[in-house]
């Protein structure tokens, strides 16, 4: 009963109410803008509101984190440059649902799905946080390894039919990913004696030059083509039956996303991943292929990185973890506010843990009322005149990047990155897997090393594998997602046997 | 159309020569800023650590407060990356005029006997004022046979390279402390390292480590709920906030020459900075750390507030820094002699 | 000369590959052979790289015989060149004045960022911006200027007033 009057506050407290609007509303729009990550704009929060009372900090908080993940979205879609990394899987299909004229219909369903995600992650956080952050807590590094090989193979499928280049790339971007000081070792790795290089490549930064500035250059190519704008079709709301069609998927993936949000190694960015390649999996009749516009690619990764935010709540609110860099935040802000994030928390203030409850539920109400709201705002960017859109976007990466470290030398490897892609673009080099490395190479880099040193010798490690029933799991589900994929091996035996 | 394009294409060289008259008289504007009315503009925090580590929090919260004291915005940022390595360089390569504060712990003082970067606070800084210490503990997982630190160490003894100490890298308190026991003790571990206090703690709740060395302050809160226990506190005497845990001497007197010993947080200026400007940032956050809600926060989080500074502040890092840098030496972590880098001896 | 540009993207593969593999050997604190240390996997990587190389040439060399033989297509090659085709539905011909043209806006891009060092921001990105549009074509000398003008107004308020970031 208490607990359900503590869930109600942020509804029935206009301040609150305002305050998680505001931050859903605020993060909707920096969360659109390449570059502006979520975690800067909540640590900008954090340092504006020392003086303020904690719930209210917390709300806007939460409201600009809901808000902020699900407006990556919209870059993706509109202008295939993802808004953080949370939304690279995103642009996969939503891009060219755009260039197909469907941007309305990609828009919209991405918001009513990022909605049911982020309730479900709120729905989990609130009945099964402690049960959920047991099973995290137990995840070990073979598991982060096989979860991180997962999200590998979806090469696969990124490379368009590619697949010796997509493999070639992926494995770059792993290099990529791996340059700089190793954590493990304390060895120099890829950084050709730069102290710079030390401490890697930002993520963003690649992002940015990979998706962004690539794109640019590329689009200049086709300067004077007929603009999407010209055949944009004037989908109304799609019908309530249509919609539902996506309910059961979008469930999944959810769940999904729920629980690798709640992992401490893993985030948004790779539950999104993780989401769209179930769904490359499991839907048999999408509208359209997987990578041309299908409509379960936009509606599975939005789904899942919001459902990952409550997922991300539950080891930061029973034990005290971060599930993310977010997270990491709301530690140190409730630290600041004079409260002790541990597996105590819960006990000593229960009530933050309703409210924060209730905030959640609420921004996600306001991120569909905003997220419908805007998209005839949004589509007004492929209206745009590419001459003018284009030198914005520039300028967009170049801020974007510097912003990330306050340092140029991170302009220039945006350029670098840039142009890299450029030349992959034309020499009809797949990028994604390139992105898809440098997410997942620091992943799989530390979890193999680590299970390799904990275990005793070869014939242990490979062992280990089978011991315990969440690594067991996980490892038959690879093995049937690879045997799933086995058309790669057939194309390069047979691509062999002719050469 | 091929005049438009002609003249479409003068612009453009005009713009590209322009641009390159600027790059080539590009003028150090950087008027030599006068000490008196120091601070004139908003002051950088560079922080070493992530968001959310006890360096971060600390850091975020003195700011807060030292703003109205010292009379200008701290404007606080993380720069991570080579154990806080790239913060303290690029702190380092700004000008020594006190507008950029590089927010550290204690890593630094082992960059050059780690081999991890030129730069080094004895060296290359001069301390603003060390804000407070905090200690570390060896720390089990409750349902962990150990009881005790003498069990952990007969167990080590017996099976030398088998158990799993979690460090947090090269130079972390783990690493060092581990060097600390191989010393005296003459025990080894199997090292696994993970990213910080935080992965830590969860590889010790989830039993992927048997044992690490976490500061007193990231375990505490688990302690309190009963998921960790806590062998021994790396001090010479026993904490207020964890009374019932032993101090490492009372086990093996041995310790007592490198005690007291720990994590430490501090603030650092470039070493050439004008000392009428280190003074009254000193004294400005001097002030700061006598603000009774900051010192709270800092008990809470397990630390001991000290608030050094100028002469006090450095021999504090000196002896920390000599501590540390022997005892990895003498167990072998590192073929560099801190003698040659000019770090002297402990005291015994 | 045909064979040589017939395989420069599976070399370029091989070099890049071999030019990580390099930086491996030399890696500090990590042994080669050790799986848990540093250069293991990253070497592992690099050796697929390599051969994911050598299979695109084999694949080109294919495609380039079938191309010059005029075979007829039996079933399996059509199958064959579905999967390649789907790589680029539009297959990418570029001119070279295209390629002088993104060049050259990259140059200005590139010119754009070594300015922010020595202009003041607002001033380094309004100019980019109108030159940009310039260059570009087929904007209004009227939208050019308020687009350029509002867009550094919208920036300066989000990055600089709001963001705290201060350029160079």
């Amino acid at each position: 009963m208490e607990a359900i009057q503590q869930f109600l506050i942020p509804f029935l407290d206009l301040n609150l109410l305002f305050l998680v609007a505001a931050g859903t509303f605020g993060g909707i729009i920096l969360g659109a803008i390449p570059g502006l990550s979520v975690t800067l704009c909540i640590a900008l929060i954090l340092s504006l509101t020392y003086s303020w009372e904690l719930l209210d900090a917390l709300a806007l908080m939460l409201g600009v984190y809901f808000g902020g993940v699900f407006g990556g979205s919209r870059a993706s879609i509109l202008i295939n440059m993802p808004g953080g990394p949370s939304n690279v899987a995103t642009s996969f299909d939503g891009y060219p649902l755009a260039q197909k004229g469907e941007a309305r219909m990609a828009l919209t369903l991405s918001t009513i799905y990022s909605f049911v995600g982020g309730i479900i992650g709120v729905i989990v956080l609130a009945t099964l946080a402690p049960l959920v952050a047991s099973v995290a807590i137990n995840f070990g590094q073979r598991d982060y390894l096989l979860l991180a090989l997962l999200g590998l193979l979806l090469v696969g499928s990124l490379s368009k039919g590619a697949t010796a280049k997509g493999i070639f790339a992926a494995g770059a971007g792993i290099l990529v990913g791996l340059v700089g000081m190793d954590t493990i070792g304390g060895g120099a790795r890829f950084t050709f004696g730069s102290l710079e290089l030390m401490s890697g490549v930002n993520f963003i930064v690649a992002l940015l030059g990979l998706f962004g500035m690539s794109e640019i250059l590329f689009q200049l190519r086709t300067l004077n083509q007929k603009g999407v704008a010209s055949f944009l079709k004037k989908t109304v709301f799609p019908p309530l039956r249509f919609i539902l069609k996506f309910l059961p998927i979008s469930l999944r993936v959810s769940i999904i996303g729920v629980f690798v949000g709640a992992l401490p190694g893993a985030g948004g960015e790779i539950a999104a991943l993780l989401g769209y390649d179930h769904a490359k999996q499991t839907v048999k009749k999408p509208n359209r292929k997987f990578g041309e516009g299908a409509y379960e690619g936009v509606i599975a990764p939005e789904a899942a990185n919001s459902a990952a935010i409550g997922g991300a709540l539950i080891p930061l609110l029973t034990l005290g973890i971060p599930g993310d860099a977010v997270t990491a935040i709301f530690i140190g802000a409730l630290f600041i506010h004079g409260l002790q994030p541990g597996p105590l928390l819960m006990e000593q203030s229960g009530d933050l843990f309703w409210v924060m409850v209730g905030s959640s539920v609420l921004a996600n109400v306001f991120l569909l009322i905003f997220g419908l709201l805007v998209v005839s705002i949004f589509i007004k960017i492929v209206t745009v005149p590419k001459q003018v859109l284009l030198p914005i976007i520039a300028v967009i990466t170049v801020i974007g990047s510097y912003s990330i470290n306050n340092s140029i030398t991170d302009v220039y490897w945006m350029l670098g990155f840039g142009i890299i892609g450029f030349i992959m673009k034309i020499n009809k080099f797949p990028v994604a897997p390139l992105v898809l490395g440098i997410i997942l190479g620091p992943l799989i880099d530390t979890s193999f090393r680590r299970a390799y040193m904990g275990s005793d010798g070869f014939g242990d490690f490979l062992f280990g594998f089978v011991n315990t029933p969440i690594t067991l799991i996980l490892t038959i589900v690879f093995i049937f997602t690879m045997l799933g994929q086995t058309n790669i091996f057939t194309t390069i035996k047979g691509k062999l046997k002719k050469g | 159309m091929n005049k438009y394009f002609t003249k479409r294409r003068f612009l453009i060289y005009c713009t590209a020569i322009f641009f390159f008259i600027l790059a080539a008289c590009s003028s150090n504007d950087s008027s030599g800023a006068s000490e008196d009315n120091f601070p004139e503009k908003d002051i950088n925090g560079i922080i070493q650590w992530g968001e959310g580590g006890a360096t971060d929090i600390i850091s975020r919260t003195l700011a807060s407060v030292a703003e109205d004291e010292i009379g200008a915005s701290l404007v606080m940022q993380n720069r991570t990356g080579a154990t806080g390595a790239i913060a303290t360089q690029y702190v380092y390569d700004q000008a020594a005029d006190g507008y950029t504060l590089l927010f550290g712990a204690e890593n630094p003082n082992l960059y050059q006997i780690l081999d991890i970067s030129e730069r080094d606070y004895m060296n290359d800084f001069v301390p603003v004022t060390i804000i407070g210490q905090s200690y570390a503990g060896i720390v089990v997982n409750a349902d962990s046979d150990f009881e005790t630190l003498e069990d952990l160490v007969a167990y080590a003894e017996e099976n030398p390279s088998n158990l799993l100490m979690g460090t947090s890298g090269e130079g972390g308190l783990p690493h060092v402390a581990s060097a600390m026991l191989r010393n005296e003790l003459n025990i080894e571990f199997n090292p696994i390292p993970y990213d910080g206090d935080g992965p830590l703690a969860v590889a010790l709740l989830g039993n992927e480590i048997d044992v690490t060395v976490l500061a007193v302050s990231a375990a505490q809160e688990y302690i309190d709920s009963g998921d960790f226990k806590m062998l021994a506190v790396l001090n010479n005497d026993s904490l207020d906030s964890i009374p019932d845990v032993q101090p490492i001497t009372e086990i093996y007197p041995q310790f007592e020459t490198y005690l007291p010993w720990g994590p430490f947080q501090g603030i650092f200026a470039h070493k050439d900075t004008p000392e009428e400007i280190v003074q009254k940032l000193s004294d400005g956050f001097d002030a700061a750390q006598n603000n009774e809600a900051f010192t709270e926060r800092l008990t809470d989080l397990g630390v001991d507030p000290l608030n050094l500074h100028g002469e006090d502040a450095i021999e504090f890092v000196q002896a920390n820094q000599s501590t540390s840098a022997w005892m990895l030496y003498e167990a072998g972590e590192t073929d560099i002699s801190p003698e040659e880098l000019g770090i002297p001896p402990v005291e015994k | 000369m045909q064979t040589l540009k017939a395989m420069a993207p599976g070399l370029t593969m091989i070099i890049v590959g071999l030019v990580f593999l390099s930086q491996t050997f030399v890696m500090e604190r990590a042994s080669l052979f050790d799986p848990a240390g540093g250069s293991f996997l990253p070497a592992l990587i690099t050796i697929v790289m390599i051969i994911t190389g050598v299979i695109v040439i084999i694949q080109d060399q294919v495609k380039k015989k079938a191309k010059t033989s005029m075979m007829e297509t039996t079933a399996e090659e059509n199958l064959e060149n579905e999967a390649q085709h789907a790589d680029g539905a539009e297959d990418i011909q570029m001119t070279w004045k295209q390629y002088a043209f993104i060049f050259i806006y990259f140059v200005l891009t590139i010119l754009y960022v070594l300015s922010i060092s020595i202009l003041p921001f607002s001033v380094a990105t309004c100019l980019f911006l109108i030159i940009s549009m310039i260059y570009l074509r087929g904007v209004s000398w009227k939208t050019n200027i308020l687009v350029s003008i509002g867009s550094v107004i919208v920036f300066y308020l989000v990055f600089t007033r709001l963001f705290h970031i201060i350029f160079p």
